[in-house]
């Protein structure tokens, strides 16, 4: 099962990842880490994408890069919350993102309101109490 | 600011970018789309850097470490879109969710020393229920 692997090796890797930078964070600014990350980043996601399936970015598509300007400003909240708090109670909270996936699925999407959604979202918010609520 | 208000604005805004991303359903395969995403943010954060007058030096071995967390975060994001494209999201997204909220704070606990309380603990356990009730 190849997706399996991928997805095992996906957090081994992005969880070193944030330990690096909460580890640089002493000595660097968060938004400096975040600078040379994406570049170098950007070579290397294109080198990937080239190699796995041959595509590559057109120029057709540039609005898509608005994308990045609301990702790496969630990330640069991200990092700054990162050099303030602990990373075994940031990274749990900050991974609880798809809390406002399914409440936007219920606004917009006008999803059903399930036993099990409401389960989640109460879970959700019990964790981010639990996490954030705790003095340092 | 505490940093739980960082993180919750973060997750705020990088699941509202997730929900749109796949509402939008993009034709475009998973990695040409990190490559618009990244290069988006590199530009921002570039502009931002400028007009803050934030300097971009940093010494040889911390620009070593920020590049490989740079290498780790966007091959780990890279294999994540990869493994979704080989299988559906539901078996993918609660599992990826559940390693980046349990690893990361395994880590802390070993490399950085973090006190992992049994209100963390609680925490983790309410953030783990809440990915398998989303995700079911």
């Amino acid at each position: 099962m190849p997706w399996l692997v991928y997805v095992l090796i996906a957090v081994v890797l992005m969880s070193f990842s944030s330990l690096i930078v909460k580890k640089l964070m002493k000595n660097v600014n968060q938004l400096i880490i975040l600078f040379y990350q994406c570049l170098i980043a950007v070579p290397l996601v294109i080198i990937y994408s080239y190699f796995s399936s041959g595509a590559l970015i057109t120029i057709n598509n540039y609005p898509l890069i608005l994308l990045g300007v609301i990702y790496v400003t969630a990330i640069a909240l991200y990092y700054v919350a990162l050099s303030n708090g602990p990373l075994s109670k940031v990274s749990p909270v900050f991974n609880l993102k798809m809390i406002v996936t399914a409440v936007l699925g219920l606004i917009i999407l006008i999803e059903p309101l399930t036993i099990q959604l409401i389960l989640g979202l109460v879970f959700g918010m019990l964790g981010i109490y639990l996490l954030g609520g705790e003095r340092e | 600011m505490n940093w739980i208000y960082y993180t919750i604005v973060a997750m705020i805004i990088i699941g509202g970018l997730l929900f749109f991303i796949k509402l939008l359903s993009f034709n475009v395969f998973p990695l040409v789309l990190l490559s618009y995403q990244y290069i988006g943010s590199l530009i921002t954060i570039f502009i931002y850097l400028l007009i803050r007058k934030i300097s971009f030096s940093v010494n040889r071995i911390n620009l070593i470490k920020i590049f490989l967390s740079g290498l780790l975060v966007s091959t780990g994001l890279s294999f994540y879109y990869l493994s979704i494209s080989l299988t559906s999201t539901s078996r993918v997204v609660p599992l990826h969710n559940v390693g980046v909220t349990l690893l990361p704070a395994l880590l802390a606990f070993i490399f950085l020393k973090e006190k992992i309380t049994k209100r963390v603990i609680a925490g983790l356990a309410c953030s783990v229920l809440c990915i398998i009730f989303l995700t079911i």
